[in-house]
């Protein structure tokens, strides 16, 4: 799948982060805050089950 | 999100023209952290703190209770007048600490009640702790003389 057709996806963090983009740039964008943020190592599949479609 | 049997909630304070505010990632809500079983609760909260808003002025543990399916260790962590402009102030409320009866813990705890008991211990500290009565400036003093002065507890 090219990246202009894959699915656009939101992905919100209780803390109110939000981020919206491909699965490719969302799962780093929010593992990247989980971890900065939170101290927390979440998993691609983690993010993948919080996101939801735009 | 932030899940596991120990977490860390923390009220990041800033001054403002004199005035006390809420200044943390997360606005006027609390923080929360995430705890490893290795992890070092102060170190793991000096370090997110120095890493997403500059070196911070005070952190100290000031309550700990049970919530979201955890033991939640309360934190205050103070940062200087004019650090992390970027983020939003909002001034502090006062709150009516949650007090447990003689046998059974308080149906509820708000974060304006932990808080609320974390600056009371922060104002405990001012007076008591070397460290404290150092670090903090007049202004800090100034505000924290109007909470009534409490040991660290357990909130419930």
């Amino acid at each position: 799948m090219s990246k202009s057709s894959a699915p656009l996806l939101v992905v919100l963090c209780e803390c109110g982060f939000e981020v919206r983009g491909s699965e490719d740039e969302i799962v780093p964008a929010l593992q990247k805050h989980a971890d900065e943020s939170h101290n927390m190592k979440v998993t691609r599949e983690q993010v993948l089950a919080r996101a939801h479609p735009i | 999100m932030v899940e596991g049997p120990v977490q860390v909630e923390v009220f990041v304070l800033r001054m403002k023209a004199g005035r006390a505010e809420l200044a943390g990632p997360c606005g006027p809500d609390p923080w929360y952290i995430e705890l490893d079983a290795q992890d070092d609760p102060v170190e793991v909260v000096s370090r997110l703190s120095r890493n997403l808003m500059g070196e911070p002025v005070l952190v100290h543990s000031t309550s700990w209770r049970r919530a979201r399916g955890a033991v939640v260790l309360s934190f205050v962590v103070v940062n200087a007048d004019d650090q992390a402009p970027d983020l939003a102030g909002v001034p502090i409320s006062r709150a009516e600490l949650a007090r447990s009866d003689a046998t059974s813990a308080a149906k509820s705890i708000a974060a304006a009640q932990v808080l609320e008991h974390g600056l009371r211990h922060l104002a405990w500290l001012a007076k008591e702790d070397p460290v404290v009565i150092a670090t903090l400036n007049d202004d800090w003093k100034r505000v924290l003389a109007d909470y009534r002065p409490e040991p660290f507890r357990n909130l419930v």
